[in-house]
């Protein structure tokens, strides 16, 4: 039930938390998922990860780039680009006002909360 | 392309390299070509291996599901031979349900050429249900900024009139496999659709240009020289501010509409 309810929350979050990693710099699939899992948000299955990238890609956010590696099958490398940037900053803060006004009702009506 | 992985999938039962040989066909089947199947096959193939799963199943889920998200939104190449293509005006009232339902029988909006007609295309062979919506937006940074924070659930713009901007996207992005079309519906015969509001709007405007026509010629006709001059300095004024309170008006009534 848990499970379910950070899956959901994650689901309306996670283009814009991809996006967060990739101010960082350049990224593949794995690390992202990795970044994602050390930053407490859980494991991102490589099935809900690479249709959210490839979302991204399509609408100009992320540009992607195929590379062959020396050893292994070779990784796709993916950047911000500067729409993404901007759309980052946009989507935070709509994000963060929403955040601050869940958690000012939760507080208000938890036990130990603020009044 | 797919290789010969034979690592035993866990939980599912299925070699990974089975796996990877149905996705790469799906992906095949969507329209990519062998060189982005092999890069996609073989990234997926990196992720499997650093994340020591050895269930690709379980890790990206079924090939057909998982392959349709991955494809979602990529434009072909080369223009299909089989695509067909019409063209269509409405009015601001009835576009939204029109292009929906015109969307649900698989016309993709291209763009919108300059006598503010839709100029849409559907593929024969590969067509797929679009669903739209229309924002608001009084300038280009505007246009900008609701494209930006659209984007990130799929919508791609696809045209303005005015200050309308119009997105589209594939109705897979929000039903799923439900989206897939089967049959195709004859193209519309028709190529302008107006709705009752708006032919209730003309006929308006159409009495008011009687009567101010009528008007107009019966206080040129009697009212001797003197009332020309005013007349026409009157003219001059009112024209704008009547403009300008209609368009004020009817563009109330749609943002009104919109947050409705």
């Amino acid at each position: 039930m848990a499970a379910d309810r950070r899956s959901s929350w994650l689901k309306g979050v996670l283009d814009l938390l991809v996006l967060a990693v990739l101010t960082e710099g350049e990224s593949y699939g794995y690390e992202i998922s990795k970044a994602l899992a050390a930053a407490g948000l859980g494991e991102i299955k490589g099935g809900t990860l690479y249709p959210v990238l490839n979302r991204l890609e399509e609408a100009d956010l992320v540009v992607g780039e195929f590379r062959v590696a020396e050893r292994g099958p070779g990784r796709r490398y993916y950047q911000l680009t500067g729409q993404g940037r901007r759309a980052l900053a946009e989507q935070s803060a709509s994000w963060l006002e929403f955040h601050t006004a869940v958690r000012t009702k939760l507080s208000s009506t938890h036990p130990g909360g603020a009044s | 392309m797919s290789g010969n992985n034979g690592d035993i999938a866990g939980g599912s039962g299925i070699q990974s390299g089975d796996y990877f040989a149905e996705l790469a066909g799906c992906l095949s089947a969507a329209g990519l070509s062998q060189e982005q199947v092999a890069t996609t096959v073989a990234d997926l193939r990196g992720y499997l291996a650093e994340s020591e799963s050895t269930d690709a199943y379980e890790e990206f889920g079924a090939p057909r599901t998982f392959a349709a998200g991955l494809v979602e939104g990529r434009v072909a190449d080369e223009p299909d031979a089989q695509a067909e293509t019409w063209k269509w005006a409405t009015d601001i009232y009835a576009d939204r349900q029109l292009l929906n339902r015109y969307g649900d029988q698989g016309w993709e909006v291209e763009g919108l050429d300059r006598l503010g007609r839709f100029v849409c295309r559907r593929d024969a062979q590969a067509a797929m249900r679009w669903e739209y919506r229309r924002e608001i937006a009084n300038n280009a940074k505007e246009r900008e900024s609701v494209a930006a924070g659209l984007a990130l659930d799929a919508w791609e713009p696809c045209g303005h009139w005015l200050y309308f901007m119009y997105f589209k996207r594939p109705k897979a992005a929000s039903a799923g496999p439900a989206a897939e079309l089967d049959d195709l519906v004859a193209p519309p015969a028709k190529q302008l659709f107006l709705s009752g509001r708006y032919r209730g709007k003309l006929k308006q405007f159409a009495a008011a240009a009687v009567v101010s026509g009528t008007v107009s010629a019966l206080v040129l006709s009697y009212g001797g020289d003197g009332v020309f001059l005013p007349f026409l300095i009157a003219s001059v004024v009112a024209a704008p501010v009547g403009g300008y309170i209609g368009w004020s008006r009817m563009k109330r009534e749609i943002t009104a509409a919109e947050e409705a």
